[in-house]
């Protein structure tokens, strides 16, 4: 249904009239309603891969599919929801108006869209719905945000590092929540994150990325089974999967420091 | 930007009372001593006591407010008219980026031009009714304004710019829902600024030509040296001016209505 394809891909940004490539050749699948994770370090493009994904950076070599569609026309038809590292809300506008914002720029809801005073229940944000952004937390803000890509019931869901700024344990409260929504309304997502946890504990399969220039380095398989629950942090299977995304990530590191 | 509306509700009063009283004591204090140097003889025969001004104040308030009228009405006209093109060349400067760096030449050329060398030949050019004199309120006004209009649209934050993108949001739509509300804490700093500038325009306008005006009433008092009735104008002129900047200033609380993030996004800053 809305697959995600990512075909030999590579951007390149022009810096100081030089040319550097911050993606080379990467080739990805995102199934249908999975919930797929990004990592790896700084520079390595994950943030440029999402964007290309939005159409909001076009790539300079490749193609990419969203459902059949170029991004582009995905995105005119309102199927790509986006989350950015902050909550970049609009100061002067409520909680409700701000979730409204897609609603007034599309021109009203796209087929059976939820309606707002429902979003508002669902990130759990029910009595703050006339609340200012600033009278908010950062959390709080961010469950905004959330809403607000989910106002036009979007068929992808872009999460580029949505809960980086906040501390370790709303962020695991707000990820628990992320995967109920995501289940309920049945999305494709993408998470960029640069934690390892993060990323095992989010996603069915965890791409791992390397920096300069940009390009993957394996796809991990996640197979532990969902609903996923905080219990599950203490498994060994857990345990299991972030070691194989360690390695993959820091790899000949790893084993020099490795006494027997 | 409006540090005073950090105070809790009920000691607002107060501090706007004290807000008044204050400079209000300072120019009662400054009033005397002025009142006071003029008797002891210490000031030039340029220089009349407050109580001359008062005097012709008291012989010459119609007089006052006859000519005050116009220099209002002109320098308010130019005041919304410089708002006005400030906003349409602000709009078209964000929406096609590469407009910008013209447009805000432009602007400086018109700004560098002395106004008071400028006047004479826009009042060949129109004539010296009212229309001159609003054209040369509008340009004293217009540059301030036109920065405050382009830096504030350009405020808004990347990330909401891209919201905008991925929404597909007409250009009319960024302006109205994104640029134009970034924009009002500029816009009203450059209101404030602007404001008295038009009054100053329209007084300069009048000096060079009018029948009725504050800025003709100044002259004919210095040419029938006059000088209690020159310094009632200035004082009018000054009354004027600073009216306008607090009309502006109330407009923008009403607007506003409280302290506002002046980069017009929240969060948590590490993008």
């Amino acid at each position: 249904m809305t697959e995600i394809l990512i075909d030999h891909v590579v951007k390149d940004f022009e810096i100081d009239r030089r040319s550097v490539r911050a993606i080379d050749d990467i080739s990805l699948t995102f199934p249908s309603g999975s919930f797929s994770a990004l990592i790896g370090p700084s520079g390595c493009g994950k943030s440029t891969l999402l964007r290309l994904v939005a159409d909001i950076l076009a790539p300079s070599a490749g193609t990419i599919r969203v459902g059949g569609l170029p991004p582009g026309e995905a995105r005119l038809r309102h199927e790509i929801g986006f989350v950015f590292q902050d909550a970049s809300l609009l100061p002067w506008r409520t909680v409700l108006e701000n979730i409204q914002l897609p609603l007034e720029v599309a021109g009203g809801p796209i087929g059976d869209g939820p309606r707002p005073e429902n979003l508002i229940r669902l990130v759990g944000l029910s009595g703050f719905e006339n609340a200012k952004p600033a009278q908010l937390s950062g959390g709080m803000q961010q469950r905004v945000s959330i809403a607000r890509a989910l106002t036009l019931r979007p068929k992808v869901l872009l999460l580029d590092e949505p809960f980086g700024a906040l501390d370790e344990i709303t962020r695991q409260r707000m990820n628990m929540e992320l995967l109920r929504i995501w289940q309920e309304t049945g999305t494709t997502a993408i998470l960029v994150t640069h934690t390892i946890g993060e990323a095992v504990f989010m996603a069915d399969r965890v791409h791992v990325l390397a920096a300069h220039p940009g390009r993957l380095v394996t796809s991990i398989e996640v197979d532990l089974p969902r609903p996923r629950e905080l219990a599950m942090l203490q498994t060994p299977a857990f345990n299991h999967f972030e070691n194989a995304v360690r390695a993959a990530l820091f790899g000949d590191e790893l084993k020099a420091v490795s006494v027997g | 930007m409006a540090e005073g509306a950090t105070f809790p509700a009920r000691s607002t009063a107060l501090g706007m009372l004290a807000g008044i009283a204050a400079p209000a004591a300072i120019v009662a204090a400054l009033v005397a001593l002025w009142q006071g140097a003029k008797m002891a003889g210490l000031l030039p025969i340029t220089v009349p006591a407050p109580s001359e001004i008062a005097e012709a104040f008291g012989r010459s308030w119609s007089d006052l407010f006859y000519h005050m009228v116009p220099t209002v009405l002109s320098a308010a006209a130019g005041f919304v008219l410089a708002t006005v093109i400030a906003l349409v060349l602000g709009a078209v400067a964000v929406s096609w980026r590469r407009s910008e760096a013209t447009i805000l030449k432009l602007g400086i050329v018109v700004d560098s031009i002395p106004l008071i060398a400028l006047t004479p030949i826009l009042m060949v050019w129109l004539g010296n009714g009212i229309s001159s004199r609003i054209v040369i309120a509008t340009i004293a006004a217009l540059f301030p304004l036109l920065v405050g209009v382009v830096q504030g649209f350009k405020a808004g934050d990347r990330n909401v710019s891209e919201l905008f993108h991925i929404l597909a949001a007409s250009r009319w739509q960024r302006l109205r829902k994104l640029a134009f509300p970034s924009a009002l804490p500029y816009l009203f700093s450059a209101l404030k600024i602007a404001a008295p500038l038009s009054v100053l325009g329209a007084l300069i306008a009048e000096w060079v030509s009018a029948d009725r005006g504050l800025g003709i009433m100044m002259i004919y008092a210095l040419f029938s040296f006059d000088v209690p009735l020159a310094w009632l104008t200035i004082l009018a002129v000054c009354f004027v001016a600073t009216l306008a900047y607090g009309l502006v200033a109330l407009a923008e609380r009403i607007v506003l209505g409280g302290p506002q993030d002046p980069i017009g996004v929240t969060g948590g800053g590490h993008g």
